[in-house]
């Protein structure tokens, strides 16, 4: 710090300490009536807890305010600027879907509310459920799951239940290739199933030939991301569905880059038979600083009787439509308590009504701005791919490895320019990989200045400008001693060691 | 092509971008798929709506539940006024996960402020930033347990809520655990002599929710004795995080892990989710644990800053060895949960608890006297909540209540059985209208 | 590159080496693997008394950004941990070959020649780099 007495760090950056560190005794944040004075507690002394033993703080409601404001200022966001990563499709966050998902006969209303007065939640579901249906082209879905990797596991359960059902419980292998995202393994030891590696082309894409060899008896299923997380379509899908339907297997395609085919491309056609859509990527859900999200898994007629409930049917009654809950007839179950992440459904519901039938202009507009990225880039960093670039666009570090310079170091300067790094060293495949994606909602100048600052960055590179190694150098802290923080952890204040 | 709101070209400039390309339109981009899947799926859609007219299609009907007394999984309770304001504002909505801890010392701070609190409200050593909810924190422990102890036998009390139940159904055909139940005895707890007979080598963990569905607080300290001596792991999950401010914590009972939902922290109940799952255990357990975890460290200058630490047991380095598949957690309710615990305090958070037990307390004396109504496991100890059983059909009850009184008289989970909550909104003449909507019944 | 592969050890594939020590068979992992790892933060091994078969592993090392299975080089029986290993995981970065992480007793000496010496192991890495 510049002055002792100074309460900024930078400019109208400020310091902040921790709520605790803020506590005085005796400061109170709300109020409560006193009705209940005369009514006592009956549990016995022995069951409860000291009021000395609750080690929250006390801090007045101002105090609150402006540590929580004081703390938002130390974030990057969406709202700042554009995020370049790749597979994460970082939009805007309309603020119409805050707005219907915060009113109160959505944000009050209970789970366990009987039908017949829940009918506006219900109808928000089902419409969703519907849309969503359409646009992927797909007869079946569930909007339970909580996540995107929820959404793996459900899909998973359902390959499960679909080869219970005809005996094929030899059938216990799931394929993945080496590009996969970390949770479609993950997911795949949850759900009981083994991982067989499948190694892709040197453009990125599923080697068919790798994936004849690797389809044996055993095999559950295939679990694709398409686009792949290089950007790349898939064309050999429909092949690959056919063969694996002749092996009594399934396909799963991971639907985490569904933003570069969003209303333009059949899901069904493709014959895949589960798929999940993250909410949090293509439908605009904010991420929240980590969370939540919420999954829609669109699935084909041969896993529907699975899927899990509750599933909201629309019927029709002498005073309109009337919406229930069922649940399919072999279902394998809830996935979670609850009907799902309603207040996302209800975000990306509102989200899909602004697009209406226009929604396939976000593929669009995002193909296009990764292309405008990738033919701007290309002049300095080497394309992972010669192939058709859709949504995101990714390089390698070939170009830059006789620098000296790596991929972290141009990732952690470029927060010097004000930008968030784009994802980095993933998929593993590529060499240092830089994945883009800079969605629909950047204008031409913002791609065009982010570009321009990622010429300048490579240009350092080639000059072997040392100073990259120590960036970041203008946020708010530096770089971080992670190895002592994974050595000696410290995740709780109240039982810090001094 | 006209513009969208959210696409910030104006036509002139669409074009522009295309020629740039040697594009003649943006179907050219979907070149690359081919023909027999491409075709725009949108066209039975119906055109773009306004945010007016998006305002008019989610007009609610009239309110017609002035009061609720439905809880079990999921809680009426005062949400602050500074929570929606704080969490709106767009660093912390749109900030992507704090991968990036430079740029992101806003989230992380902010989590490592809930994991403390989080971790002392729950009396264990350490918290994680949040699993999505309740139902499978509770599967979550259960890996934990399986990990731990190398054992796969997981019993579970039969007075866990039903939903969580049926979720570990769901997950058990992952062949990761397999499962046997532990019935009630009369007092409505956890039957202590079916579970010293349930008891075998292959047994990882007990898990018991307190209080449980009947809304009876279980006497963790009497079943950690009898876990202990077997080397079994005691798992408390929590339905109604708002009782960790009034009831002994699981983890002075001697819970190993302690997990649950914290929906009652100043998360809204919007029909199911997003809620919020906790998970809590001590050190030793750490390196187990699934979920993201925020640590102190310095940084170059030698200021304190936080930090995503221990991720190798996450999915994104271990793949198929990960304690768990979670990527996306819950991390904004988690930061409401932090504004919440930091504004209601030391004496809010207590205050509010009281007014539950005490509104409860005087619900269940009324409810005794109702004709047509029979509290079950009338006498033992219970927090803000337990069941009732009605003469009448209980959706019937329902509906009456809800028609004639405006009020919702409790979750219907039986023919005749309502489960009945209280909470810190309520008032003595609120819980006397409820009693008299009951009686009318 | 391994800078300083020295006589006398013995190395699997997934670097580990092997030294036949006392009538044990004294393990760690090679100044290779170290350098790949970079900083370790934490090595989690398996108790004494457990019977670990080739092919499969006797506990994890970890640094910030990996988490690698240790593979035992042969069949046998975990005699001890290095206590020291324990606080100081950095050890292993700054002296790979003088820091052990298991003694094994009972272990199969007969299939100690399908270990790679020295010299194999300089071959084996220089194949691995590739550039």
């Amino acid at each position: 710090m510049q002055n002792q007495l100074s309460t900024t760090r930078n400019g109208q950056i400020f310091e902040e300490p921790l709520i605790f560190e803020r506590s005085r005794p005796g400061r109170i944040g709300v109020s409560f009536p006193a009705d209940d004075a005369s009514l006592p507690i009956e549990i016995d002394s022995s069951l409860l807890r000291s009021a000395e033993d609750i080690h929250l703080p006390e801090v007045s409601e101002p105090e609150v305010v402006r540590h929580f404001t004081r703390l938002s200022t130390w974030n990057y966001g969406i709202d700042l600027n554009l995020y370049p990563l790749g597979s994460c499709t970082m939009k805007y966050n309309p603020r119409i879907n805050e707005e219907i998902a915060a009113s109160a006969q959505f944000a009050d209303l209970h789970p366990n509310t009987p039908e017949k007065y829940a009918q506006a939640g219900l109808r928000a579901v089902y419409e969703l459920q519907e849309v969503l249906k359409t646009v992927t082209d797909m007869p079946g879905i569930t909007l339970q799951p909580a996540a995107g990797a929820h959404g793996e596991l459900t899909g998973l359960f359902l390959v499960k239940a679909y080869l219970k059902k005809k005996g094929d419980t030899h059938k216990t292998v799931v394929l993945v290739p080496d590009s996969a995202h970390g949770t479609n393994p993950a997911s795949c030891t949850l759900a009981g199933f083994t991982v067989r590696e499948l190694p892709s082309t040197a453009e990125g894409l599923l080697d068919v030939e790798e994936f004849k060899k690797a389809l044996t008896p055993d095999v559950a299923a295939l679990m694709i991301t398409n686009p792949n997380t290089l950007g790349i379509f898939e064309t050999n899908i429909p092949l690959v569905a056919d063969l694996l339907h002749k092996n009594g297997s399934l396909l799963y395609m991971d639907g985490a880059n569904y933003n570069a085919i969003v209303g333009k491309v059949s899901i069904g056609k493709m014959g895949v038979d589960i798929s999940h859509l993250n909410l949090h990527k293509t439908f605009s859900t904010p991420h929240g600083g980590g969370g939540p999200g919420a999954a829609a898994v669109v699935v084909s007629d041969r896993v529907r009787e699975f899927l899990p409930g509750p599933i909201v049917e629309k019927k029709e009654s002498s005073q309109g439509p009337v919406y229930v809950v069922t649940s399919p007839s072999a279902s394998i179950g809830r996935v979670k308590a609850g009907p799902g992440h309603f207040g996302m459904i209800i975000r990306a519901l509102t989200y899909i009504l602004s697009y209406g039938n226009e929604l396939h202009r976000v593929a669009e507009q995002a193909v296009l701005n990764a292309n405008l990225v990738r033919k701007s880039l290309q002049e300095v960093f080497e394309p992972a791919s010669g192939l058709d670039t859709m949504h995101e666009a990714v390089f390698s570090d070939a170009k830059q490895r006789k620098t000296g310079l790596e991929t972290i170091h141009l990732a952690k300067t470029l927060i010097d320019y004000g930008y968030h790094p784009p994802t980095i060293y993933f998929p593993l495949s590529v060499h240092g990989a830089i994945m883009i994606e800079p969605t629909e909602t950047e204008s031409p100048e913002t791609i065009a200045h982010f570009c321009a600052v990622m010429k300048d960055l490579a240009a350092r590179m080639n000059g072997q400008d040392e100073s990259m190694k120590s960036s970041p150098t203008r946020s708010f802290v530096r770089r971080i001693d992670e190895v002592e923080a994974a050595r000696k952890p410290v995740l709780n204040y109240f039982t810090k060691k001094a | 092509m006209n513009p969208h709101k959210y696409l910030p070209v104006s036509e002139k400039e669409y074009q522009e971008e295309l020629s740039s390309l040697s594009l003649k339109s943006a179907d050219d981009l979907f070149r690359c798929i081919p023909e027999a899947l491409r075709g725009n799926t949108t066209t039975s859609l119906r055109s773009p709506m306004s945010e007016m007219e998006i305002r008019e299609h989610f007009r609610p009907g009239v309110e017609k539940i002035q009061h609720t007394f439905i809880g079990g999984n999921g809680h009426t309770h005062y949400i602050p006024s500074i929570i929606g304001p704080l969490i709106s504002r767009g660093e912390f909505l749109t900030a992507y996960t704090p991968y990036q801890p430079e740029i992101s010392q806003g989230t992380l701070q902010a989590m490592f402020e809930y994991q403390s609190m989080m971790a002392t409200l729950m009396g264990v050593e350490i918290s994680n930033a949040s699993l999505y909810d309740g139902s499978t924190a509770m599967l979550e422990a259960c890996y934990m347990a399986q990990r731990i102890t190398g054992k796969s036998s997981i019993l579970f009390s039969e007075q866990i809520h039903p939903e969580y139940i049926e979720t570990m159904r769901t997950y058990s055909e992952g062949g990761i655990f397999q499962f046997d139940f532990v019935s009630a005895d009369a007092s409505g707890r956890i039957d202590v002599q079916k579970l010293s007979g349930k008891i075998s080598d292959n047994t990882a963990a007990l898990v018991v929710q307190t209080p449980n569905f009947s809304g009876i607080i279980e006497d963790l300290t009497a079943l950690k004795k009898i876990l202990e001596a077997k080397g079994i792991l005691l798992i408390a999950v929590i339905t109604e995080a708002m009782s960790l401010a009034l009831v002994k914590s699981p983890g002075a009972c001697g819970a190993d892990i302690v997990c649950g939902e914290a929906q009652s922290f100043g998360v809204p109940l919007s029909y199911g989710g997003p809620w919020l799952g906790f998970l809590g255990a001590s050190p030793a357990f750490m390196r187990n644990m699934p979920g993201r975890l925020i640590g102190e460290a310095k940084d170059a200058n030698g200021e304190r800053a936080f930090v995503v630490t221990l991720a190798t047991r996450e999915q994104h380095i271990r793949r198929e060895k990960a304690t768990s598949n979670i990527c996306t957690n819950q991390g904004l309710m988690a930061l409401r949960a932090a504004i919440y615990l930091s504004v209601m305090g030391k004496h809010g958070i207590r205050r509010a608890a009281e007014r539950c037990a005490r509104f409860a307390a005087y619900g269940r004396k009324k409810a005794s006297s109702i004709a047509g109504v029979q509290v079950i496991f009338s006498s033992s100890p219970i927090f803000n909540e337990f069941v009732i059983e009605t003469k009448k059909d209980a959706n019937e009850v329902f509906e009456h209540c809800v028609e004639k009184f405006g009020i919702a008289p409790g979750s219907v989970i039986g023919k005749n059985r309502l489960h009945v909550s209280f909470h810190e909104m309520h008032s003595k003449e609120i819980v006397d209208r409820w009693a008299e909507a009951l009686a009318s019944a | 590159m391994d800078s300083k592969i020295p006589e006398g050890y013995l190395f699997t594939k997934q670097h580990e080496w092997a030294r036949e020590e006392g009538g044990f068979l004294t393990v760690g992992i090679s100044d290779y693997a170290q350098n790949a790892l970079g900083d370790i933060v934490y090595v989690d091994l398996k108790a004494p008394g457990t019977k670990v078969e080739a092919g499969k592993t006797f506990g994890t090392i970890e640094s910030v950004k990996a988490a690698e299975d240790l593979y035992t080089p042969v069949s046998g029986v975990i005699d001890s941990l290095n206590p020291a290993v324990k606080d100081k995981p950095e050890a292993v970065n700054k002296d790979a070959y003088g820091t052990w992480l298991i003694k094994l007793k009972d272990f199969d000496k007969g299939a100690l020649s399908g270990l790679m010496n020295s010299a194999d192991y300089a071959k084996y890495l220089a194949s691995l780099d590739g550039h």
